[in-house]
């Protein structure tokens, strides 16, 4: 069925990573919708399955993942999971490009930057000619307040870090993709530096109503850029809604416990609280809902039966048994 | 009281190439006394480790004083037995980097008690180990006694470097990034140890970090100071920073850092700087070295470089400017 609603769609997708003592289950059943024209932030903490998310719509995962066999993952109705070697090529980078974590060594140090620009074009035989390719190139430079004529003719070494990562997200954006994956993308940036960012991503995000989604442990970075929030833990999806519900009004206890652990040079600071024990250990996750050795509200169903998603009004969708009682 | 460490007009140099010196600190004084929590802040590249590293002794300034309980720790008399290096100890950023992978966490705290003599005998030694365990949450401390780092989270790996570094009753404690490489919901809990540990054994520590929002839950009421490209800017009580900041570079930063409340982050700002660049070690620009990205800054910005000085009671700014906009800080977005 035609969805012009979603851009992704993703269905029971399972991905187990093969370890010597077991599988680690990385993402764990989960259904996700990324509406079109959007900006989708996927907040969680390092294990939680939001990278190996990201790698699944790539398709670039490490050998020993297995996906589940009932897993889908339909991007504009297309099942990427069933999309053989060109079909892939084809999807890569035109249709969804990625921007990676560490993205400023993501350059050929051995490339000029206008070299890699073009290898993108040639390879993906757009048929373009190379001065048209390099007008465009000059604009998307533009976009991301790059000044073309010195970093074209520069290695990526020439170039600073805040440089670079602008340089690679005008790079992403060069075959004109539909849907464009932000891991981490300002982590290792300083903090003037990562503003400036944030600014150009809104910015782009604005002007080519390009559907983003961001994947970042970064809650403020989260809070400024995006429209819709998935909160994942444990390889599981906790909440989904829009972001002022999420952030104003979470109905689920670890997107609160979060939100509460957050330093901020607002407000008083003996109101911060962590939370308490630490993640689970996804060999041996805990049975029942995956939050609940660490939760304050947990009860005796909590250990037993695993929450599903739960529509709780206007959009918003939180898998806690006990949402009502979280509610603010 | 005497300061536990003392830095006095400390300079670094580093040589980079036959030609080239790259000046790392300029005119660096700090004190810090017993029980002090003291912040430094900058990004990369403003020294800010490079004073960590100063105050742990193991890199000699290329001139200045470093005081330990103001004895001159660089005077070819000076003695580094055994009490003066334990006085001050290191948690570094990297938990995973900074614990040997093939020790258990037994052997890795262990080695420490035998070698000062604290234990005697197995039995003693591991009695002690689990108790200092025990003090920093790893509990039940048997579950934790024989297992590698790998087998740690982030959160429990950086415990133990943190156990690792007050075995010996330290002074003083240089905490470089201490959590940055922590999960965000475990960041807090690492903080409240290291607060504990400050009330409750009295030692001091001197927070290193990027992040302007863990250094105010942190230090409470201590001083912080801000950083940049080898000199301090601006420094003071911490909350009378956050509130007030007076040096334009301050103000960047400040209005640099995000919020989690999505209508306020959201807000578009303009930063207050001229230029998002950096000087460059071979691109040094002449007078106050902020002076390229400063907003109102004017001809004698780029001519003299601005002293630190005082305006009121601990409050000091190196900046010439008295017409540096007040600081408003329910519009800053």
């Amino acid at each position: 069925m035609p969805d012009t609603e979603h851009i992704l769609r993703i269905k029971d997708l399972r991905v187990e990573y093969r370890v010597r003592e077991g599988f680690v289950k990385s993402v764990d059943d989960i259904d996700l919708d990324i509406e079109k024209g959007k900006f989708t932030a996927i907040i969680g903490e390092s294990g939680c399955g939001k990278s190996t998310l990201n790698n699944v719509i790539m398709d670039i995962l490490s050998p020993n993942a297995v996906i589940g066999k009932n897993s889908r993952v339909f991007f504009n109705g297309e099942d990427l999971l069933k999309l053989d070697r060109e079909r892939l090529r084809q999807f890569r980078w035109r249709k969804a490009a990625m921007v990676f974590q560490a993205a400023q060594n993501a350059l050929n140090p051995l490339l000029k930057v206008s070299e890699q620009f073009l290898d993108v074009i040639e390879d993906h035989e757009t048929g373009e000619k190379k001065r048209e390719s390099l007008q465009r190139i000059n604009k998307l430079l533009e976009l991301v307040k790059l000044d073309s004529r010195r970093v074209l003719s520069s290695y990526p070494h020439e170039l600073s870090g805040g440089m670079r990562q602008r340089t690679i997200i005008a790079l992403a954006l060069v075959l004109d993709p539909e849907f464009l994956i932000l891991d981490e993308p300002t982590t290792a940036l300083d903090i003037i530096t990562q503003s400036y960012i944030f600014d150009i991503l809104t910015d782009i995000h604005n002007r080519l109503g390009l559907t983003m989604a961001l994947v970042t442990h970064d809650i403020s970075a989260a809070a400024r850029l995006a429209d819709n929030v998935v909160v994942m833990y444990a390889g599981k999806i906790m909440e989904t809604g829009d972001i002022h519900s999420i952030f104003n009004s979470s109905r689920h206890p670890y997107s609160r416990g979060l939100l509460n652990a957050m330093p901020s040079i607002e407000g008083e600071t003996v109101k911060k609280k962590p939370i308490p024990g630490s993640p689970p250990d996804l060999l041996n996750k805990p049975p029942g809902c995956v939050f609940h050795p660490r939760c304050g509200l947990a009860g005796e169903i909590c250990a037993k039966e695993e929450p599903g998603l739960e529509d709780t009004g206007g959009g918003h969708k939180t898998a806690c048994h006990k949402w009502r009682e979280a509610l603010p | 009281m005497m300061p536990v460490v003392e830095l006095r007009h400390v300079n670094m140099e580093f040589q980079l190439d036959r030609k080239r010196r790259f000046t790392a600190l300029r005119d660096i004084n700090l004190e810090i006394n017993e029980g002090e929590i003291t912040a430094i802040v900058g990004e990369s590249g403003c020294g800010k480790s490079t004073i960590g590293r100063i105050c742990l002794g193991v890199l000699k300034p290329t001139m200045g004083a470093v005081f330990y309980n103001g004895r001159y720790i660089w005077d070819s008399g000076f003695s580094w037995d055994k009490p003066t290096r334990c006085m001050v100890q290191v948690v570094h950023q990297d938990s995973y980097a900074s614990l040997n992978p093939l020790r258990t966490i037994y052997q890795t705290l262990s080695d420490i008690l035998r070698f000062h003599k604290i234990t005697r005998g197995d039995k003693d030694t591991r009695s002690k180990v689990k108790s200092l365990l025990e003090v920093v949450g790893l509990t039940p401390p048997e579950y934790f006694l024989d297992k590698y780092p790998f087998q740690l989270s982030g959160g429990q790996r950086q415990r133990v470097s943190i156990t690792r570094a007050t075995i010996l009753n330290p002074k003083l404690i240089i905490a470089d990034e201490p959590v940055s490489a922590v999960d965000a919901s475990l960041r807090l809990s690492i903080l409240d140890l290291m607060l504990r540990l400050n009330k409750e054994f009295g030692i001091a520590f001197l927070y290193i970090t990027h992040d302007l929002a863990t250094a105010r839950y942190f230090v409470r009421d201590g001083r912080m100071i801000v950083m940049y490209f080898g000199s301090v800017v601006e420094e003071g009580r911490i909350r009378e920073l956050i509130d007030n900041p007076r040096h334009p570079y301050l103000h960047a930063l400040l209005s640099a850092m995000s919020t989690s409340d999505p209508s306020k982050a959201k807000r578009k700002r303009e930063l207050p700087l001229k230029s998002l660049d950096m000087p460059t070690v071979d691109n040094l620009p002449s007078g106050c070295l902020f002076n390229p990205r400063c907003p109102y800054a004017d001809e004698i910005c780029e001519k003299e470089f601005p002293q630190l000085s005082t305006i009121e009671g601990e409050h000091r700014i190196s900046c010439y400017l008295d017409r540096v906009p007040r600081w408003e800080k329910h519009s800053r977005n």
